[in-house]
């Protein structure tokens, strides 16, 4: 009766809780101010390149997004008049993107060229979409149909041929190559091997909407459709049915735009917001209207490779990291002030605390609002305080206050009982309570207390067994408790590090242990069995094989200071600061940090107000409301990825796939980038040029120049980190080759040194051969000298000369006195030029004139010269001195002159060659004669021009033809 | 008059000319637009019976044309010369034209009541608008009588109205047509 008195009780007393609305519970958005950058421009769509750059296709051109800046993309100007519609990922480095006016573009870095330009005669249809496969490129249209591409040509299939309707929204590729459209007229599956083929799925099949807006495949093969006028359905393309959620069948958020799949929940982008359908678990329904209820008419979505969400009016863009962070903002000022501990149960019901008593209430329910039950009543002085929560194996609560004790309380019945001191407890402010199976655990400002669940009488008085200083524990102040996997529990003292108590003795470690900070705040445990420490100011420590490992700021910490820790299903280590929360990856190290420009500024919890709940979702009890993340495996180890965009020369950009360079490109500029969309600002650089400088170099700054690099092989490389750790972080690299300059290589350097040899042995030998004709004419000359001399001294010569003399000087004095004169002239320039290599022809003949002259005296009209030569070529030409001379010495030696028989020499010069002839009428006794005469001079002009002498002998004639020196 | 069948039927049949073969022209025989514009101070009604148009049962299509003068019934007769000379400009775009395709499906030799969206562009003050408009059919005896109340937005297609009027012309107008059609 007395039970029944008091369930009644409580039933009238939950009839009388206030429920509160609270503002929704909505992920945190991040708007990227493109409204600011491009004023007036129509988003069309959203794309991510394989680089991970976000596109922004608008009516305003083409404009890449890399978290920090937006980048208009240097496109066509021909395109200018069409808004961009549609885009597709075609490889690593090219994308294509579809107009308004049905032109496909292929965009490869700052590179762009036409695939498509559509034949339609009666319009122009815009790209609704595109995808494609190795058999070529498919491109739909609004009111075109589809265009197959493949190679440089293409096909278009329409009403035409085998379309029911030309206006398709969408399109899907499925594995069995399928391209899947949604139109006007349904659901069209499009078979392009062999004969194509056209299927339709329509109304008459199920299909609860003629007009599919959008196609989004599940990962069990079926496909998410989104309608025009009755929301989403999901088709089975195998059995062709359709199947709608109960909770989807009455739509009234008009046409669904977009569909974008996460984990659990499909989002669909509506006129009326967010559409997030949990299709997995609850089956929960709510809407979305992100930036605080402003943004409604949703365009489009994008899902990126890092699990971000990025949505559009068509406007504005926003942002949503994929860690799934959410915050329930309360509007009632009940909520106000700090949440002092926060606990969500096995049943899903979340219950937290504040200054004003202690609330309940059901995650994802109602469309966006919340409705918060409390505050419970409990049978503790007013304004109590509650610090802790604990929910034991029977679903009862335990509530720890501070002075008041505990209270057990039970959610179903409402019914609860103090404990304090006069029932054993050691200490009535209690601080942190855990346990396991059946054992509780209370930390108090006087010890730790522990008592066995009784189960049997949940409300009866439990024995208290209480521990203190004097049983070994470190001090009697403990902020947390904690029980670890092995049955062994971790105490967090004020002072004296942490405890451990394995059920026999308490071992106390602190600074001579190696645990470097004497205040534990929160203590817990990670996968791989290891307990981290939560110390006030000196960040976490790890225990780890009997030692403690420091993790701090240095280590990627956003703050030394934290106020608890807590492990959630997937492994994660979540950290709670001032103004961030970090997640660490236990096994990795790796850091990533939630701050401010999440929205985490000021949440300033309180000490161990966290708690995780069977989902995995953490819950976070905060100064400005309740936190809820929902993090991805190794979530800590995530980090930024580096891109390196363009190696420049001077400037200008290197040609993809070019790696060796020449001796003059020595100024090289690289840019690189980080898509780091949660925090873009916390990315910092390293970089190196491996063969130029070792050492990693850090910055802020995405582009670095290298003036004047000399040749060699380098290898540049970057790696990024938002934390500050570089270690274990992906490097990207460009290796590439400065050629050395042509003299420096070694084909040059041989055929350099063979053509120096080969030409100083040619000048040795030229030297050599002109040493030796320099002799050889040396040695004819003093020969010819001495030959002249002999004959000239000849006393033939001399006796007839004087004979001549004789007679003259009787009959005609002056002929003498001419006679003696010339005779003395040709002795004097005998003596002049027989020194000389060469004399002039001029000389030559003056020469040859007096020796004439004298000759003729003897010889009279018997002895006669002709001579014919260009005036020109007596000064132009040179001989050995004597040459002409000595061959009409010879002619006068070798034939007979008399009246019968007289002689004629002719000297004429053709070309450059001198004709000395002669008539023959041989001496009957012959002189002797060496030859050397001839001879000489045969050789002295050889040596000198190269060129032989020749003698030409008939029985009538004998001619010497001797080449010309010419005067250079 | 004869002009606007001829465009009309050609219009249609010559899109759809892939599935020609089954053509069946239901003509209008008798058709009605009206309009109402409720502002805060004033409430502006007119209508007009000289809807033209067809229906193409054979390909689902359709094509309705009126001429914007033709409307009648303003509160004055200085407020129809307004409409017609600032507002839609009737001289510049003598014609309001609606021209698209039946979403689902029709059974025109089956006698019952239908309701279907009709998509089409909706050319109105010489500018083209995409529009989804619910429609009732109801199919009897080889004739149609067709249904439609929609409204629209002047801004969408560039009527301005000056600010000084707007408490007496609404930014939305509500249109609706009746419409009886015979097979040819």
């Amino acid at each position: 009766m007395r039970i029944v008195k008091g369930r009644l009780f409580i039933c009238i007393l939950w009839l009388a809780f206030s429920t509160h609305d609270v503002y929704g519970q909505v992920p945190v958005f991040k708007s990227l101010n493109f409204e600011r950058y491009s004023r007036k421009s129509n988003v069309q769509c959203l794309h991510q390149d394989m680089q991970g750059y976000i596109w922004i296709g608008s009516d305003n051109g083409l404009i890449r997004y890399n978290g920090l800046d937006f980048a208009k993309h240097p496109f066509s100007d021909s395109i200018s008049n069409a808004a961009i519609t549609a885009m597709w990922n075609l490889d690593e480095n090219a994308f294509l993107v579809g107009l308004s006016d049905g032109r496909v573009w292929e965009i490869r870095g700052s590179h762009w060229n036409l695939i498509l330009q559509p034949d339609t005669i009666d319009g122009k249809y815009a790209v609704s979409s595109i995808t494609g496969n190795s058999n070529g490129i498919y491109v739909t249209t609004y009111g075109a149909g589809v265009y197959h591409l493949y190679g440089k040509s293409f096909k278009r299939y329409y009403t035409g041929n085998i379309l029911p309707d030309d206006y398709i929204y969408c399109s899907y590729l499925d594995s069995s190559g399928c391209l899947w459209v949604g139109s006007d007229g349904g659901l069209q599956c499009l078979k392009f091997e062999g004969e194509v083929s056209c299927t339709s799925v329509t109304t008459r099949d199920g299909l609860p909407d003629n007009i599919v807006r959008v196609i989004k495949p599940r990962k069990n093969g079926k496909l998410w459709l989104g309608l025009q006028e009755y929301g989403i359905t999901l088709f089975n393309p195998k059995e062709r049915s359709f199947e709608t959620p109960e909770q989807l069948k009455s739509w009234d958020y008009g046409p669904v735009n977009s569909i974008i799949q996460l984990d659990n929940e499909i989002w669909s982008a509506t006129p009326k917001g967010i559409v997030d359908f949990e299709f997995a678990g609850y089956k929960r329904l709510r809407l979305i209207n992100p930036n605080n209820n402003e943004l409604h008419d949703l365009k489009f979505q994008l899902h990126d490779m890092y699990d971000n969400v990025w949505v559009t009016d068509g406007h504005e863009v926003f942002y949503t990291p994929g860690e799934n962070i959410e915050f329930l903002n309360f509007t009632d000022s009940l909520f106000s002030g700090n949440i002092h501990s926060i606990l969500a149960s096995f049943d899903g019901v979340v219950w937290f605390s504040n200054d004003k008593g202690l609330f309940s209430f059901q995650p994802f329910t109602g469309m966006g609002s919340k409705v918060i039950s409390g505050p419970v009543k409990l049978p503790v002085k007013k304004n109590s305080k509650i610090i802790c929560m604990y929910e034991d194996a029977s679903g009862m609560l335990w509530i720890g206050f501070f002075d008041e004790g505990v209270v057990r309380y039970d959610p179903v019945t409402g019914l609860s009982r103090r404990f304090t001191e006069n029932h054993g407890l050691v200490n009535n402010n209690i601080l942190s309570i855990t346990g396991n199976e059946d054992r509780i655990w209370f930390a108090t400002l006087g010890g730790v207390s522990s008592c066995e669940i009784n189960s049997s009488d949940p409300f009866a008085v439990p024995t208290f067994k209480n521990y203190t200083e004097e049983n070994g524990l470190g001090t009697n102040f403990i902020y947390t408790v904690f029980t670890d996997k092995n049955g062994k529990v971790w105490f967090g003292t004020d002072g004296k590090g942490v405890t451990v108590y394995d059920g026999v003795k308490f071992t106390n470690f602190h600074q001579t242990s190696g645990l470097k900070s004497s205040v534990i705040y929160s203590i817990t445990e990670d996968w791989g069995g290891n307990i981290w420490l939560n110390s006030a100011d000196n960040g976490l420590f790890k225990f780890q094989a009997d030692s403690f490992v420091h993790y701090s700021t240095i280590d990627g910490l956003s703050e030394p200071t934290a106020s608890g820790i807590a492990c959630d299903p997937n492994g994660n280590l979540v950290v709670l600061h001032n103004n961030s929360i970090d997640v660490i990856d236990p096994e990795t190290g790796g850091v990533n940090t939630f701050g401010e420009e999440i929205g985490m500024a000021g949440i300033e919890p309180d000490l161990n107000v966290v708690s995780v709940d069977r989902d995995g979702n953490i819950w976070i009890g905060s100064r400005i409301g309740i936190v809820k993340l929902c993090l991805k495996k190794s979530a800590g180890s995530k980090s930024p990825k580096v891109v390196l965009n363009n190696a420049l020369v001077y400037l200008s950009e290197v040609p993809g796939g070019k790696h060796e360079f020449n001796s003059s490109d020595k100024h090289w500029t690289f840019d690189f980038d980080a898509l780091w969309y949660i925090n873009p600002v916390a990315v910092s650089f390293q970089y190196r040029l491996i063969g130029y400088d070792s050492g990693w170099i850090t910055t802020r700054d995405r582009l670095v120049t290298f003036p004047n690099l000399p040749s060699g092989n380098y290898e540049f490389q970057v790696r990024s980190s938002n934390n500050g750790v570089f270690e274990e972080r992906e490097i990207t690299s460009y290796s590439f080759i400065i050629k050395r300059p042509f003299w420096e290589q070694p084909w040059f350097l041989a055929g350099f040194m063979i053509i120096l040899v080969t030409s100083f042995y040619q000048y040795l030998r030229l030297r050599e051969r002109r040493m030796k004709a320099r002799e050889d004419l040396q040695r004819e000359r003093i020969i010819a000298q001495y030959e002249t001399l002999k004959n000239q001294v000849n006393p033939h010569f001399l006796f007839n000369s004087f004979n001549t003399l004789i007679t003259v000087i009787e009959s005609n004095k002056e002929l003498a006195v001419e006679y003696v004169n010339r005779l003395s002239d040709y002795f004097r320039t005998l003596l002049t030029y027989r020194e000389k290599d060469v004399i002039t022809l001029e000389e030559e003949f003056e020469l040859l004139d007096d020796y004439v002259f004298l000759q003729k005296k003897r010889y009279g009209d018997n002895f006669k010269m002709n001579k014919d030569i260009p005036v020109a070529a007596l000064t132009g030409n040179m001989l050995p001195p004597l040459s002409l001379q000595l061959l009409v010495e010879n002619a006068l030696k070798h034939n007979a002159v008399s009246k019968e028989t007289p002689l004629t020499v002719d000297i004429i010069i053709r070309n450059d060659l001198l004709y000395v002839s002669n008539n023959v009428n041989p001496k009957i006794s012959k002189e002797p004669s060496t030859g050397t005469g001839i001879m000489n001079i045969t050789s002295r002009i050889k040596i000198m021009t190269g060129r032989e002498v020749s003698v030409v002998n008939t029985n009538s004639s004998y001619t010497v033809i001797l080449p010309l020196i010419p005067i250079k | 008059m004869n002009k606007i069948w001829l465009l009309l039927t050609l219009c249609i049949t010559f899109t759809k000319l892939a599935i020609s073969q089954n053509v069946a022209l239901y003509k209008i025989t008798a058709g009605e637009v009206s309009f109402v514009s409720e502002a805060p101070l004033e409430i502006i009604s007119a209508k007009s019976e000289k809807l033209k148009g067809v229906i193409n049962t054979g390909s689902n299509t359709f094509a309705f044309t009126i001429p914007v003068n033709s409307f009648d019934g303003f509160n004055s007769q200085l407020q129809k010369e307004h409409f017609n000379e600032n507002y839609v400009e009737s001289e510049r775009f003598p014609n309001a034209i609606f021209k698209g395709k039946i979403i689902e499906f029709v059974d025109f030799f089956k006698d019952g009541v239908y309701d279907v969206r009709a998509k089409g562009f909706l050319e109105l003050h010489g500018v083209r608008n995409e529009m989804i408009i619910p429609c009732r059919l109801e199919v009897k005896a080889e004739k149609i009588s067709a249904e439609c109340s929609f409204e629209i937005e002047l801004e969408d297609f560039d009527i301005k109205v000056p600010k000084i009027v707007n408490q007496k012309i609404a930014n939305t107008i509500a249109i609706s047509v009746t419409s009886q059609l015979k097979l040819n």
